[in-house]
């Protein structure tokens, strides 16, 4: 109880420095006052990369919960899948430019994203179950369809194959133009609102993690529960995609890591999850856009800084019996 | 070795001679940009192209009737539309190329391909240019009149590019560096594309007289984060893609400042053609350059 507490104490102001580092770090040089038009190219970026990190990290803790899985993650779904192919339908067809093209993107990302979602549900519907192998099974049978509709388009693609890979790599940079800037202001809307409702949910995460039979018997509503986890991670995570990309790594480690710190308690963990995502996402688009002229795209970044620290983790909880 | 005897066996099913040609009369040893050394055996007359800079070379040589295949990029001169197109470096159509019977292709790199790789398990003669300078241009049109059997008309296709250069060269060369503008040249916008002083881009805004804002990319081109070029404050952008337009780049956040935006110094919907394409007409794309460099 008492380390939880702790952990908090130096989790805040981390976070506020991660915030600051990212603000002040770039390939225009270091500082916070340099100048205000590097700076308005900056800040949303910065906003976007706590938006995605947080969005993606809570979605992967709740789908662990809600699933009983720990490879869980958002992009297992089939969601990502269905996100990446619409926005690259979209790019394929143009839509990203031009007049109120801007919305175009975001909306046929959100939309594959949904219909990936409402493929997995009506595949691994059970009766009136809603068994967790079988989401997953689905989700990854789907995520390979899209997958494939992607590589298609891809063929397919002349001037836009490189708008699409960046899209696959994951890349906080899109958010570049002012026309997607109130769009920032809609996925914000969107993952607040949905890691609020997780969060929220922390407690009945808790009881499913009982198991859900005895979760039943003590009065639990099993599959409506999932059913509403499933929506909100597939919401944050088409938005997430449509404005940065496909990210991984962060949805699948950071509730981990956040769970070696703060335990398994949901209602602790969905809000470390939160602020961990946040934190590496921004730390590591900083150091993406700072090494080097070109744009890095932040999902290498993340991959390779988090996976050597997780197996550090993974050694050390081994080695300490934890 | 396997592959090859598969592509011996496919030539075969295509009734194909796989008879060796005599290598006697008129037989033309060269050696193209990647020191290879390719005997052709008479003056090639079915020709595959595959590139848009080397289709619009032959064209200019007066051999665009011996070109059989070109890439669907090839758009240059407008007869060049009529010609079977095979697929380009990237996705080629073997099939349909291999049905035209060509005695030569010509390709661009500067190091081999699999495509290269290819031609030669087929037997197919093939020529590889290198594509990154002025030099280089001038060096394959030399190569390919010898080719097509026309050394005087690539001379003097030399010629005339060398004369426009030194127009252009002789009024750059009145200015000093520091009154030249800062170009910001945009390849791409999502993600922001620049192109570095080493790329045929960068060294036509050098030739025209400007100063390519993000010329310390290491490589050719790369995406770049868009607080560069706030950072190196163009004088002038050009945009080299259709995606964006003047509107879209002035109402781009944190791009108020940028001299260019401000003075309305913003160009797009250029001939990406001519200022992009190391070809014969490159001199054109230095033209159109410098004109909106030093436009009065």
């Amino acid at each position: 109880m008492r380390r939880n507490i702790k952990a908090w104490y130096y989790l805040a102001p981390l976070s506020l420095m991660t915030g600051l580092l990212g603000l002040a770090s770039g390939p225009a040089g270091f500082g916070l006052l340099s100048d205000p038009q590097v700076m308005a190219i900056r800040l949303p970026r910065v906003l976007l990369g706590m938006l995605a990190g947080a969005g993606l990290a809570s979605s992967g803790a709740a789908l662990q919960a809600a699933l009983g899985n720990p490879l869980a993650e958002p992009y297992l779904l089939g969601v990502s899948g269905g996100a990446a192919f619409g926005a690259a339908l979209a790019l394929l067809m143009g839509l990203s430019a031009g007049l109120g093209g801007a919305l175009g993107l975001p909306l046929f990302s959100l939309a594959f994203g949904l219909l990936a979602l409402y493929v997995v549900y009506s595949l691994s519907k059970v009766g009136s179950r809603l068994p967790a192998e079988t989401v997953i099974l689905s989700g990854i049978i789907v995520n390979a369809f899209f997958s494939a509709l992607i590589m298609l388009l891809l063929a397919l693609a002349g001037r836009q194959l490189q708008e699409m890979i960046y899209l696959l790599m994951g890349n906080l940079g899109m958010i570049f133009g002012t026309q997607s800037l109130y769009l920032l202001w809609v996925c914000a809307a969107i993952i607040v609102f949905c890691t609020g409702y997780l969060w929220n949910q922390g407690r009945n995460l808790d009881l499913l993690s009982l198991g859900e039979q005895p979760a039943q018997s003590l009065g639990l509503k099993v599959e409506k529960l999932k059913v509403r986890i499933l929506l909100a991670s597939a919401l944050m995570v088409a938005a997430v995609v449509s404005l940065a990309g496909v990210i991984g790594f962060v949805g699948l480690v950071v509730p981990h890591l956040a769970r070696m710190i703060a335990g398994p308690k949901n209602s602790r963990l969905l809000p470390l999850s939160v602020v961990l995502g946040a934190d590496l996402l921004v730390l590591a688009d900083a150091l993406a856009r700072t090494i080097a002229p070109q744009e890095i795209p932040v999902g290498v970044i993340t991959s390779l800084l988090g996976v050597p620290f997780f197996i550090y983790l993974l050694r050390r909880k081994k080695r300490n019996g934890l | 070795m396997k592959r090859s005897l598969y592509y011996i066996f496919l030539l075969l099913l295509l009734g194909c001679s796989t008879q060796p040609r005599p290598h006697n009369e008129g037989a033309l040893v060269v050696t193209d940009d990647l020191g290879r050394t390719v005997s052709l055996s008479k003056a090639p007359l079915r020709i595959i192209s595959f590139a848009p800079s080397l289709t619009e070379m032959v064209y200019a040589l007066g051999g665009g009737d011996r070109l059989t295949g070109i890439t669907a990029w090839c758009n240059w001169p407008p007869q060049a539309k009529e010609k079977t197109v095979v697929g380009d470096m990237m996705s080629p159509n073997f099939e349909r190329m291999v049905s035209l019977k060509p005695d030569l292709a010509l390709m661009i790199g500067s190091r081999p391909s699999p495509l290269l790789k290819k031609f030669e398990a087929l037997n197919i003669p093939v020529l590889c240019f290198k594509d990154e300078t002025v030099a280089d241009i001038q060096r394959a049109v030399k190569m390919l009149g010898m080719i097509l059997d026309c050394p005087s008309r690539a001379d003097s296709l030399n010629r005339e590019m060398d004369l426009q250069l030194a127009v252009i060269k002789a009024a750059v060369d009145q200015v000093p560096m520091n009154q030249r503008p800062k170009v910001f040249a945009e390849l791409g916008s999502s993600p922001l594309f620049a192109a570095g002083d080493s790329s045929f881009i960068g060294q036509m805004i050098a030739l025209a007289g400007g100063i390519n804002v993000n010329g310390s990319i290491p490589s050719s081109y790369a995406a770049v984060n868009p607080e560069l070029v706030v950072k190196g404050d163009p004088d002038i952008i050009i945009v080299l893609h259709p995606q964006t337009g003047k509107e879209q780049i002035r109402q781009r956040v944190g791009w108020q400042n940028i001299s260019a935006v401000k003075s309305g110094k913003i160009y797009p919907g250029l001939d990406q053609d001519v200022i992009l394409r190391p070809g014969p007409r490159f001199t054109e794309g230095l033209k159109i350059l410098h004109g909106i460099f030093y436009a009065p």
